[in-house]
């Protein structure tokens, strides 16, 4: 069964490399630009991953974090935060409403591919 | 003054030869270019200090007056990482920053090993350092597969934005070449990000000299001293290259032959490797008749003290970084760029900014 991941990014570079590493990686990648954008893709499917940034117009990568969890059939699913804020404080907080992995950019194309494995095991 | 930061997606990328060319396309066209590397990252021992290889090579090809210590002068592994000796740091960069930048017009810095995040890095990181140096980026990257060279390009480009002038993507399988500029230029070009400058993996870039594998197994010179700069791409322990009058090699068991180009043909058409020298191992000095032959044929002939495994070992892992004496790679590695069509480009690229 293909491994689903949903990447959150307003920018359009991020998600598209992302979406060239992950796609022949053996993933099926579907994209959001905004954390509204993203709740509606996660009410159309079910995802088994969701890689997020933190830094996004609107609703920032915590409040939507914080939100998916609350939404019951995302209270366990692997979220990755990937983003330019990487104080310790950043970390704490990205922990405190629910990643599970809390990167910062810019991240090894391998490295990334064997936590984001690591992450669906 | 323009500043140009050279960063490195790792390994294979070309970094120190990138930096070089850079410096030489500068100063060939008479512009005052400095080097500054802000933390050693290969260490070697001169004059009884540690300081940079890639310092050392710009500082002894070009006659910097700036001593090594300058041109790149913290050595992480002396610092703990707590915010006391990061702000130290800081201060030691900016001081050495401002001597090596002294009267110049054009300034490359080379950044560390990998520009992506490493949890345990002792390096500040590049993207701080560029923002910190203001400077505008040259990123080298080591082909991997489409995909990874995307990704890194496309990543580094979103935190860099409009900072990141030109992009080299190094050791392009040949065969592959035609189709990864075909699919990744338009794709780049799409999202504007600045010239990409695909090159292929280049065997003499890869090959070493039979000089530094001396080094290497800290063998001598029997024969061929003349002819040490010969490049080897392979070695062999089998006589199917033996030809001739190295026939007689045949004969010997504990031989490493050394395949590759000879000096002179470097500039010829791209030729099948020849025996650009031989390795006796073992430590023991062959007849005169041996040495004479090889000497006849302007063949190298070195002596390693080690056994044929050993040697082998050593030559397999052997990490060669380029040296002021390499120039050879300097221009091949400017040749692939695209020669003076190249040097034209890089040139406007940075001045006109």
């Amino acid at each position: 069964m293909v491994n689903k991941i949903l990447v959150v990014d307003d920018d359009e570079l991020v998600v598209v490399a992302l979406e060239e590493l992950l796609a022949p990686a053996g993933y099926e990648v579907t994209t959001a630009c905004s954390g509204n954008d993203a709740l509606q893709r996660l009410n159309e499917k079910r995802f088994d991953l969701i890689i997020l940034d933190i830094i996004m117009p609107g609703m920032n990568g915590f409040d939507l974090c914080a939100k998916i969890r609350q939404l019951e059939q995302y209270r366990t699913i692997p979220i990755i935060m990937l983003t330019a804020k990487s104080s310790a404080e950043d970390k704490k907080k990205g922990i405190d409403v629910g990643a599970n992995l809390f990167l910062p950019k810019p991240i090894a194309p391998q490295r990334l591919l064997d936590l984001v494995k690591s992450a669906l095991q | 003054m323009q500043k140009i930061f050279v960063s490195s997606t790792g390994a294979g990328s070309g970094h120190s030869l990138a930096v070089w060319s850079l410096m030489e396309v500068f100063r060939s066209r008479g512009i005052r270019t400095g080097f500054f590397k802000p933390f050693v990252t290969r260490p070697v021992s001169h004059g009884g200090t540690v300081v940079d290889h890639d310092a050392l090579l710009i500082k002894e090809y070009y006659q910097l007056p700036e001593p090594p210590e300058v041109l790149s002068p913290i050595i992480p592994e002396e610092v703990p990482g707590d915010e006391v000796a990061r702000e130290e740091q800081l201060e030691k960069i900016d001081d050495c920053f401002q001597q090596a930048k002294d009267d110049n017009e054009v300034l490359v810095i080379m950044g560390s090993d990998q520009i992506f995040y490493e949890a345990d890095s002792p390096y500040i990181a590049d993207t701080s350092m560029v923002v910190k140096l203001d400077a505008s980026v040259v990123l080298t990257a080591c082909y991997q597969s489409e995909s990874m060279t995307i990704y890194s390009v496309l990543a580094i480009e979103s935190l860099l934005k409009n900072r990141l002038k030109m992009i080299i993507i190094n050791q392009i399988p040949p065969e592959q070449l035609d189709t990864v500029q075909r699919r990744l230029g338009p794709l780049f070009s799409k999202r504007g990000l600045p010239p990409v400058f695909f090159l292929p993996q280049d065997r003499i870039l890869s090959s070493v000299t039979v000089r530094q594998l001396i080094e290497v197994v800290g063998g001598s010179v029997l024969a061929g001293e003349d002819r040490l700069e010969n490049l080897v791409e392979t070695t062999s322990i089998s006589s199917t290259h033996l030809k001739g009058s190295l026939n007689i090699f045949r004969r010997i068991y504990n031989k490493i032959i050394l395949l590759g180009i000879e000096k002179e043909a470097l500039s010829g058409p791209s030729a099948s490797p020849t025996v650009t020298g031989i390795i006796l191992t073992g430590g023991r000095t062959p007849a005169p008749l041996v040495c004479n032959t090889c000497e006849d044929l302007k063949v190298p002939l070195i002596l390693s003290p080690l056994d044929t495994f050993i040697t082998m070992e050593r030559i397999q892992h052997q990490k060669m970084h380029v040296t002021h004496q390499d120039d050879y790679k300097l221009q091949r590695f400017l040749q692939l760029l695209g020669g003076e069509k190249a040097r034209e480009s890089i040139v406007a690229n940075f001045t006109n900014l």
